[in-house]
Formats: C-alpha cells, sequence, structure tokens
C-alpha cells in the first residue's frame, strides 16, 4: 500500500511538461543511439552528462533511464534489419529476428520485439518498485564495515563484465588510486597534486566518462573504420497478429522473468541475459530446430529479456549504490555528481526523486511502444549514418562537454590524455566500468575504512566478523571466485 | 595487428599499469601512512598501488603461462586504421592548442573539416555543411542557452 502511495506521488510529479518532455527526449534519445552502431547508451549519458550539470536531477535521471531502456528497443531494428546489433544485448535478436527479415517477415519481427520489450520494460520496473525499497530498508541498517564490503563487492563484480576477472580488478583498483589524487577527505591533506592547482578538486568523474566512453570508444571504432549498413526496410505488418500473440506470450513472459532477476545480479547484465533467454526458449519449445531459421519466439524471449535486465540493474544502483553495468554505473556517477547519495538512504531522503523516475519508466516504455512501431521506417534511416560523420560530431559534443564543466583546459588536456589510454583499454579489452565506479566510489569506500579502522582499532577484522559485513564478504567471494573455480573444473575435465 | 601483437600490447598496457602502482608506492610513503588511531593519507594509497603491482604481476604471469598464441589465427585490422587514430589525436591536440588562441568556433569548426574532408575523404558539401552545423548547434547550446563561456577569438567568437 505505502509503495502505491509513493508511486501516486512520483506520478503526480512526473505530470508536467518538463519532466514528460525529458522522458520522451529520452526514450528518442535511447532509440537513435540503440540504432547508430558504435555509440551504445553509456557513451551517450557521458557525453550528454556536461548538458545536464548543475540542472534538474530528477529530468536528467527521467532523461538518462529513457536512453538505457530506449537503447535497448533501438537495438533491434539493426539485428533484425541488417543483421548488425546495435548493443551487445541484440546478438541473439540478430538471429532469428534477420532470418524473419529475409523471409519477408521484418515487420513482424520488429513488432513482437516492441510488445515484448513493452511487457517486460512495464513488468520489470513493478519488480524494481517492489524489490529495491525492501532491499534499501535492509541495507539502512548499514555500518562503515558494511560500507567497505558493500564497495568491494561492487568492484569484484563489475570485474566481471569484460571477461576477464583480473583486468577488471586492476581497472577497478586503478579508478580507486586515480580517485586520491585530491585533498584527503578525513584530513585536507592535498595528495598527489604534484603542485598543480587544478588537481586539488581531484579527477572529476565527468571528465574520465567522457575521455572513456567518449573520445576512446570514438578512437577504437575509427579505427576499424565502419561502415553505413545496407538495410531492408520492413514490407510486412509491423503489429503482430492474435496467433503471433498466442504464440509468443510465454516466451515474453519468460525472458522478462529470466531477465529481470539476471538483471538484478551485480556484474550480469541485459546481454547475458538475453543469451540466457534463447536458450532456455531453445531448450522449452517443442521445435527447436526452428532456431535460427526465423523463429519468433527466438526474437520475442530475447528482446524481453534484454529490457528486463535493463531495469532489474536499477535495482541494486538504487537501493545499496551499486551498478551492475557499464551504464549504470555512469548514471551512478551522474547522481553523485547531482548531490545525490545512491544506495539505502536515497529512498529515505530522497524519496521524490526515485518515485519519479520509477513512474517516468512507465510513461516512457509506452511512450517506446507508441513510437517504436509507426516510426520504423524513420528510424531505419538512420542505418545510412556513415560513422565518418558521426564521429566528429561526437568529438566536438566532448570537447564542448568537458570544457563547459569547469570551464577549463586543464580539464580538456586531462580528457584527451585519458582519451588515448581509454582506446588502448577499450583495444585490449581492460573494461572502463570497473575504473569508473572506483573513481566514483572511492571517497565513501576510504571514509568507510577509515571509520571501520578507527572503531576497531586499526583491525580490518570487521569486515568478516560482523554478521552483515561477513555475508557481503562471502557473497564477493563466491562473486569471484565462482567463475575460477568453473574454469578449473572445465580444464580437468579436458 | 596479428594476434601475437595483440598479446604484446596488452603486455606492456599491464606494464604500464604496473609501473602506474610502482609509483604511486612512492608517492604514498611519503604522506603519512598512520595518524593517532586511524589509517592516514598515505594508507589507501599505499595499499591501492601494492595491490595494482601485485594483480599486474599476477597477470603477466597468466599471460606468458597461457597457451602461445597463433600469429595467423586473428584477421588482420584495417591497415589505414592506425593512421586514422594518429591523424585523429594529432588533430585533437592541435584544436586544444589552438582553442584559446582562435577562439571556439573557429578551431572546432577547423577540426571538423579536417576530420570530415581530410581523413575522411567525404565531399566538400558534406565537410562543410556538418562541420558548420554542428559548431553552430553547439555555439547556441552551450555559449547561448547554458551561458558557458567558450574561448573567443580576435573576431569576437
Amino acid at each position: 500500500m505505502e509503495t502505491l502511495a509513493h508511486l501516486a506521488q512520483g506520478f503526480t510529479l512526473l505530470v508536467t511538461p518538463k519532466y514528460l518532455m525529458f522522458c520522451l527526449i529520452g526514450v528518442l534519445i535511447g532509440q537513435v543511439i540503440g540504432v547508430l552502431p558504435g555509440i551504445g547508451p553509456s557513451a551517450a549519458i557521458a557525453v550528454l552528462l556536461p548538458l545536464t550539470f548543475g540542472g534538474d536531477a530528477i529530468a536528467s535521471t527521467i532523461m538518462f533511464a529513457g536512453i538505457y531502456y530506449g537503447a535497448q528497443y533501438g537495438g533491434t531494428l539493426t539485428s533484425v534489419l541488417v543483421r548488425i546489433p546495435g548493443e551487445s544485448s541484440s546478438v541473439m535478436t540478430s538471429l532469428d529476428g534477420y532470418e524473419m527479415a529475409r523471409q519477408g517477415r521484418a515487420g513482424k519481427a520488429l513488432g513482437i520485439a516492441a510488445v515484448g520489450s513493452f511487457i517486460a520494460g512495464t513488468l520489470g520496473t513493478v519488480g524494481l518498485m517492489l524489490a529495491a525499497p525492501a532491499l534499501a530498508k535492509v541495507a539502512l541498517l548499514f555500518g562503515p564495515a558494511e560500507y567497505f564490503a558493500l564497495v568491494i563487492m561492487g568492484l569484484g563484480a563489475l570485474a566481471l563484465v569484460g571477461g576477464s576477472l583480473l583486468k577488471g580488478l586492476i581497472m577497478g583498483a586503478l579508478g580507486l588510486a586515480l580517485a586520491t589524487i585530491g585533498t584527503d577527505p578525513q584530513v585536507g591533506n592535498p595528495r598527489f597534486t604534484f603542485g598543480q592547482l587544478f588537481l586539488l578538486d581531484g579527477i572529476e568523474f565527468l571528465v574520465l566518462a567522457v575521455a572513456f566512453f567518449g573520445i576512446g570508444e570514438v578512437l577504437a571504432q575509427a579505427e576499424q573504420g565502419m561502415a553505413a549498413g545496407e538495410f531492408a526496410r520492413p514490407r510486412d505488418s509491423v503489429y503482430p497478429n492474435w496467433a503471433d500473440w498466442l504464440q509468443t506470450r510465454w516466451s515474453i513472459l519468460r525472458g522478462t522473468v529470466i531477465g529481470y532477476f539476471i538483471g538484478v545480479l551485480p556484474g550480469a547484465g541485459a546481454t547475458i541475459a538475453s543469451f540466457v533467454a534463447y536458450a532456455v526458449e531453445k531448450k522449452v519449445s517443442k521445435t527447436p530446430e526452428r532456431f535460427g531459421k526465423g523463429a519468433i519466439e527466438a526474437v520475442a524471449a530475447p528482446e524481453s529479456a534484454n529490457n528486463a535486465a535493463a531495469t532489474g540493474a536499477m535495482v541494486p544502483m538504487f537501493a545499496l549504490g551499486i551498478p551492475g553495468s557499464n551504464t549504470t554505473a555512469i548514471m551512478l556517477g551522474a547522481l553523485i555528481m547531482f548531490g545525490l547519495r545512491p544506495g539505502p538512504a536515497l529512498f529515505e531522503q530522497n524519496a521524490a526523486f526515485v518515485w519519479t523516475v520509477i513512474a517516468s519508466m512507465y510513461v516512457g516504455n509506452l511512450l517506446l511502444l507508441l513510437l517504436n512501431l509507426p516510426l520504423v521506417g524513420l528510424f531505419a534511416v538512420l542505418l545510412r549514418v556513415p560513422y565518418a560523420i558521426l564521429y566528429p560530431v561526437i568529438l566536438a559534443l566532448c570537447i564542448a562537454g568537458v570544457y563547459s564543466q569547469s570551464n577549463s583546459m586543464s580539464d580538456l588536456w586531462l580528457a584527451a590524455g585519458f582519451g588515448i589510454f581509454g582506446y588502448f583499454m577499450r583495444k585490449y579489452d581492460f573494461s572502463a566500468a570497473p575504473l569508473v565506479l572506483g573513481l566514483v566510489l572511492e571517497p565513501m569506500f576510504e571514509n568507510a575504512m577509515r571509520q571501520m579502522m578507527t572503531l576497531s582499532h586499526g583491525s580490518l577484522a570487521p569486515v568478516v566478523t560482523r554478521p552483515v559485513a561477513g555475508t557481503i564478504t562471502l557473497l564477493t567471494l563466491a562473486i569471484v571466485l565462482w567463475p575460477i573455480a568453473q574454469r578449473i573444473y572445465l580444464r580437468s575435465k579436458r | 595487428m596479428n594476434a601475437s601483437g595483440t598479446v604484446w600490447g596488452e603486455r606492456c598496457f599491464a606494464v604500464v599499469i604496473g609501473l602506474f602502482g610502482a609509483f604511486w608506492i612512492i608517492q604514498a610513503s611519503k604522506l603519512p601512512y598512520w595518524s593517532d588511531f586511524a589509517p592516514g593519507s598515505g594508507f589507501l594509497p599505499f595499499w591501492l598501488g601494492v595491490a595494482l603491482v601485485i594483480m599486474v604481476a599476477a597477470f603477466l604471469l597468466q599471460s606468458f603461462r597461457a597457451a602461445p598464441v597463433d600469429a595467423q589465427s586473428e584477421a588482420p585490422v584495417d591497415a589505414g586504421g592506425r593512421g586514422r587514430i594518429v591523424q585523429i589525436m594529432l588533430g585533437l591536440i592541435a584544436c586544444l592548442a589552438l582553442l584559446e588562441w582562435v577562439g571556439f568556433v573557429v578551431s572546432v569548426g577547423l577540426y571538423l573539416a579536417f576530420l570530415i574532408g581530410w581523413v575522411e575523404r567525404r565531399t566538400l558539401v558534406e565537410t562543410a555543411a556538418v562541420s558548420l552545423g554542428t559548431v553552430a548547434f553547439l555555439w547556441l547550446l552551450f555559449k547561448k542557452w547554458l551561458g558557458v563561456p567558450f574561448p573567443e577569438g580576435p573576431w569576437g567568437f
């Protein structure tokens, strides 16, 4: 009942022209980003961050959330029409979606993907609404030891996103180390400033986010010389009929449940969710031989899963302050930039903020459904924009954005330097997400560690001796050691 | 670049991070490690430096112990790709160096024209339209709407 009252309050705040407009802008940008290969929602949010600096936190977060789940819708178009997944989470959709397009059923594939995404996004938001406040209530009992353990869990989980655990952990530690530049948060000493005044405030999250997800990403993509895709305009109706619905209704529901729970797990995300949903669908199908040859369920399930996962990933971000993906790591940084403290206290201290954003996700999903079907042809035209034209514009936006943040040339030089570093990170598969998370969470991490060690007379033991902190530490070990154990097991089997 | 080149590049990149970790240990040693009852300013950076060095060493060990890579197993990267990256970065450095002298509009406009017209060999019309359109849009958005004091050249923009 309390949840519904909060949600009603969220809707009351949302129905202002300003917030609805930001919701519409967010989902539109998300769709465009999803369609354009070479730029993902994390890069889009990073590049747009400077525009929202000092602005309205609610409006900006509504827009960022819209970009995140809107991109999942947009990624479907490229997967189905040209077999180029705009997002990694649309890879599975491209298998059967593209086959359907070749058979002249592109409209059906896009239509069922949009309907499935809408249902999954909406049900996922219901899950977010129910799970996040409950999780936050438990987390309100956290002390310094629990926060310390929580940050380590977040870094450990996000380290798994890139594929190599060790590379991810290196990046997480590097992010924490870079965040120690500036003024010591407890005693006010300058650290690692090397006599440079501009370093007294530390390295801004925004500068690194733009450098890694904007400049670094552009360099990595430009090296491959991406060309515009050739696409086939859908010839059939995009509106699914009753038979399509009957054939896919359970696939959509299964995809939604799988996607939501995988999305909630820190470190897993929309991509894994879509892979699992596809595999499960093939397993339960009475005609698995149709998979890979244009089965409509094989489009409905992964598309529902990736949308539900995008919403599920916001549960740990809002409730614990731990992101589950690249994009939510950037969003977390944005929340801190707006002066909010993501985590358990957010639901208590900024209830209006959280519930308006949640309410916006219902409206955003509805807007996407309404926009997606009639505008398929228009969005498909975007596929013709060559990357050669797109990336210079992104770079110009990066320059303007970084400069606007503190009107400082030093930040621009830092962004250029870290952009080159980001290119090598991308090239050698060192994920940027743990680095950004380390940078964002370092103040909380260091404060919690120093408070905990002060209370325990210099000991780190509370991380394992306190029940909740000990449980989190055990979970972290399980998350980190599981893939290692799996690898050893597979090797011994061979 | 073939697979073995990628592996060596990856190792060199890891070594750079390891050297950064060692540098952090040295610099952190100059800060107070412990104050009365709690860790001092240098405590966390010191251990982060140590963690970086150890993890990079473990990564290198893992990399050298892994099966040797087949040099033919990976498709070569677009030959012009690396040249493109160098041009984009040199262009960016020149753009930033000029920014305070000639102003945002001219500097970024020229950079865009360089990228689209020279690096990507697009037509003159495309180059002019995208360069001028983008700087005009950014100028209006940031300068006029958001009030960002972009650097101005001698001609007032």
